[in-house]
């Protein structure tokens, strides 16, 4: 096990550098902080102050390099907006995100789950053609979308909604709503072709012929062997739950990690961008590790295959 | 027991019933109302030394005051603000006499100290000197700011400065609390609350989300219309024009041509606004391949039907400027000059002439940074095909993309009028100094002997000859084709007292409602 995890922590260092030295070059490459936040306008001289203030005037291999040893000193670097610190900004924003997107996590969990376990137990009938056509619509409509779609009911149509911004509870259920579709169409579809797969089984039929009740052969068989395709998409689902509501954010006015990058991004503020992309890396990596601890657990023939490796 | 009459009881009721109402009626007179305002995005830093983008204009025009401003209803004519009367001695000097009583937001009474610290370098040169490159725009020419007497500045510039009152109307001339600035202790403690003494003061700005402000009663121009309006950021136009709909914002901005038919068909909305004094051009860079020889930026000019993409995609509210100036100019404004001219023949003849036989010319284009960007340079290509220029897209994301050299292409920009004088206007940007300039994209020497005169002369028809001659120039050399004015349109309740100007600045002071 301990091998296991370590070759893991290995892989997610490596992944975690990549990402650190593609984000620092390619943003260095595709646009000039100095003219992006000054301006054309800007003299010669208040370009090159600028330049020098945030060490852009140096050559690109020097910046990286004591770029990195900030990041390793747990310095983030500070935002060239206003000058406060990336990590202190994309802290205060992570909160924000999350505040939808775990919610709709969760009601994306509750609908899809038993929603596609439901139509794998009925194939073909009406029922599981209307849950797939729903998880198609849910995961394909795109969230922008969905978001005005949602705005024009709840919002200009009935007011029962306020259509953005980020005041009080009311502000997050139209974000909520619009993000949680996509995990329940995606997770309904996921879970009733594991499901599919798993009662085709020639254990299941051998429980079955058996006289094992079909509640419990469902309950104690099926279920927890079509659990573990569901956790790797669970992975990914958990892997976005800081950078997957990007454009939610800018339908709705959501001050959170989105609208953060996607401003940081447009005025290349180097900084708050490369904080940005390295949590949802690092999110990204514990997510999977995770789900790849979860399979030992939920898989006894991996746990035996480890052993015998052992 | 006292015996009351029935005239005594009903004099009694009606006092009882007129003391109950007075107040009410009272307090609806001094009750102002609270607007919610949706923009698609709010300034960095508020201050307007450190910025002079279109975000800035719009809400920091209501916090900090200057000593003149514009009538933005005549021609932008220049009045009296924080000065009550100013003397031109010379081409050089200029003496402003300080409205007594000024109050700034902090309750403290303008002083000339103030004036002198607003533009000392301490605070012009803004943190870590950011403040040079908005400040230095306008106050380029400044040589020397005097106290000559405690209500009384002299203001000198280096050379003779036609302009300089306008400019310092204009912006980054704002003037601010030196106390409060002292008070504050850094940049990053002022910037949070900054003190000015316009109509409006900071009560409270988020991040990338809202900047709040509320009335500032003892503001020197009358009480202010409204009690609090809050800014806040939504930077999609289907959102705004959502939250309109809904009744979420009061006044919504850049609202889109596509949107005017659903905003206008509610009953309580209306789309105001119109042609504001930001030309849209595209740059051309004359030093690339047959973007070098006039006559084929001409052809690239005389193909354009401007008065069709402005009915499409404008809904025809927008107008196309006389060469490159504006009404504003007042006097310097050449009447007979005239708009750009849309002749395919004639294109064809001098795309013929040249010998040109469809190499490909770069256009560098962005994605909408300016409203329908992507749908006029579609619009342009065809035009362009059909006389037969051969015009390829290369998408750019950013301006230092679009300008990143070697160039050879062309590209969109705009150009706002940023004082009401022709030096404020492609000059700006052409002449030395300027950012064009500065790319080495076109140079005429000409052109820069005209300006000269124009910048420094104080003879107004020595300047309108000076004028004349660039605009001749500009309409010969075509380093820029002009394509037609931008548009500002603003989503608002019907009720709500607000009159937009040809200026991105959104003025919610009183003068506003004077002029509604």
């Amino acid at each position: 096990m301990t091998s296991f995890v370590l070759i893991r922590l290995l892989r997610a260092s490596a992944t975690l550098a990549i990402v650190l030295a593609v984000a620092f070059f390619v943003l260095r490459l595709s646009g000039d902080a100095a003219l992006e936040t000054l301006s054309i306008d800007a003299p010669s001289e208040a370009l090159s102050a600028f330049r020098a203030h945030w060490g852009l005037d140096e050559p690109l291999s020097s910046q990286f390099i004591s770029y990195v040893r900030s990041v390793l000193t747990g310095d983030f670097g500070r935002s060239m907006r206003d000058g406060r610190p990336a990590a202190e900004l994309v802290a205060e924003c992570v909160p924000i995100t999350l505040a939808i997107t775990f919610p709709a996590l969760l009601l994306g969990v509750a609908l899809g789950a038993p929603a596609g376990v439901y139509a794998a137990l009925r194939p073909g009938t009406g029922f599981d053609r209307c849950v797939m056509l729903a998880a198609v619509a849910g995961f394909s409509t795109p969230s922008f979308v969905l978001g005005l779609v949602l705005v024009w009911i709840f919002s200009v149509s009935f007011g029962w909604l306020p259509s953005g911004g980020a005041t009080n509870w009311r502000h997050a259920v139209l974000p909520i709503l619009t993000l949680a579709p996509s995990g329940a169409g995606t997770l309904a579809r996921f879970i009733r072709n594991a499901m599919l797969d798993v009662l085709s089984q020639e254990y299941i039929r051998t429980a079955t012929a058996k006289g094992v009740p079909w509640r419990r052969i469902v309950l104690r068989h099926a279920l927890p062997n079509a659990a573990i395709p569901t956790v790797t998409v669970m992975g990914f689902m958990i892997g976005q739950l800081i950078a997957g509501s990007v454009v939610v954010e800018s339908v709705f006015s959501w001050p959170g990690v989105g609208r953060l990058l996607a401003v940081s991004v447009a005025s290349r503020d180097f900084a708050v961008v490369q904080c940005v992309l390295l949590l949802v890396t690092l999110t990204m990596i514990t997510a999977n590790m995770s789900v790849d601890l979860l399979y030992a657990i939920l898989d006894p023939r991996m746990r035996r295959e480890r052993a015998t490796a052992r | 027991m006292s015996s009351i009459s029935r005239r005594e009881a009903m004099e009694a009721a009606a006092a009882t019933i007129a003391s109950c109402l007075l107040p009410q009626a009272s307090l609806a007179q001094t009750r102002r109302r609270s607007l919610v305002v949706a923009l698609p995005n709010r300034p960095g830093r508020l201050d307007p030394v450190l910025g002079n983008d279109t975000p800035s204009l719009r809400i920091l025009s209501n916090v900090f005051d200057s000593l003149l401003r514009f009538d933005y209803a005549h021609d932008s004519a220049l009045k009296p603000a924080l000065a009550s009367s100013w003397v031109r001695q010379d081409g050089r000097t200029v003496v402003f006499e300080l409205r007594p009583n000024v109050v700034f937001h902090d309750g403290s009474v303008m002083t000339a100290d103030d004036v002198l610290f607003s533009f000392d370098q301490r605070r012009t040169s803004g943190p870590n000197g950011d403040g040079q490159t908005v400040a230095a725009q306008y106050q380029r020419t400044i040589e020397a700011v005097e106290k000559l007497g405690p209500s009384t500045i002299r203001i000198k510039t280096r050379s003779p400065d036609p302009a300089i009152e306008k400019k310092i109307a204009a912006w980054s001339c704002q003037i601010v609390s030196q106390n409060a600035f002292e008070r504050a202790g850094s940049w990053e403690s002022w910037l949070k609350a900054p003190i000015g003494a316009g109509p409006y003061r900071i009560a409270d700005q988020q991040r990338d989300t809202s900047v709040t402000l509320v009335a500032h009663d003892a503001y020197w121009g009358g009480r202010p219309p409204f009690e609090r309006i809050e800014f806040r950021v939504a930077p999609e136009a289907a959102s705004r024009q959502n939250g309109l709909l809904a009744g979420d914002y009061d006044l919504v901005s850049d609202v889109l041509p596509d949107q005017f038919s659903a905003i206008a068909s509610a009953r309580n909305l209306v789309v105001v606004g119109g042609p504001t004094v930001n030309v849209r051009v595209l740059v051309v860079d004359t030093t690339g391949p047959w973007l070098s020889d006039r006559r084929f930026r001409r052809a690239l000019s005389l193909a354009i039907d401007r008065r069709l993409i402005v009915e499409t995609l404008w809904a025809g509210r927008v107008d196309i400027p006389e060469n490159m100036q504006y009404r504003d100019f007042g006097a310097l404004y050449d009447t007979t000059a005239k708009a750009p001219g849309f002749d395919p023949a004639e294109a064809r003849r001098l795309v013929k002439e040249l010998g040109y036989s469809g190499e490909p010319i770069t256009y560098r284009l962005m994605s909408n940074w300016y409203p329908n960007q992507v749908a006029t340079a579609q619009i342009l290509i065809d035009m362009w095909r059909d006389v037969g220029i051969n015009v390829r897209i290369k998408s750019v994301e950013n301006f230092s993309q679009a300008q990143q050299k070697p160039i050879n292409a062309i590209w969109d920009s705009s150009i706002l009028l940023s004082w009401p004088d022709p030096t404020a206007l492609a000059w700006r940007l052409m002449g030395p100094g300027g950012g064009w300039n500065k790319l080495g994209v076109w140079k005429s020497d000409d052109y820069e002997t005209a300006g000269r005169v124009l910048e420094q002369s104080v003879d107004l028809e020595e300047r309108k000859r000076a004028n004349k001659r660039m605009l001749d120039i500009f309409e010969a050399e075509t380093p820029l084709i002009i394509l037609h004015n931008n548009g500002a349109f603003y989503g608002k309740k019907a009720d709500l007292d607000w009159t937009p100007y040809r200026s991105p600045i959104m003025d919610f002071g009183p003068f506003n409602q004077t002029r509604s």
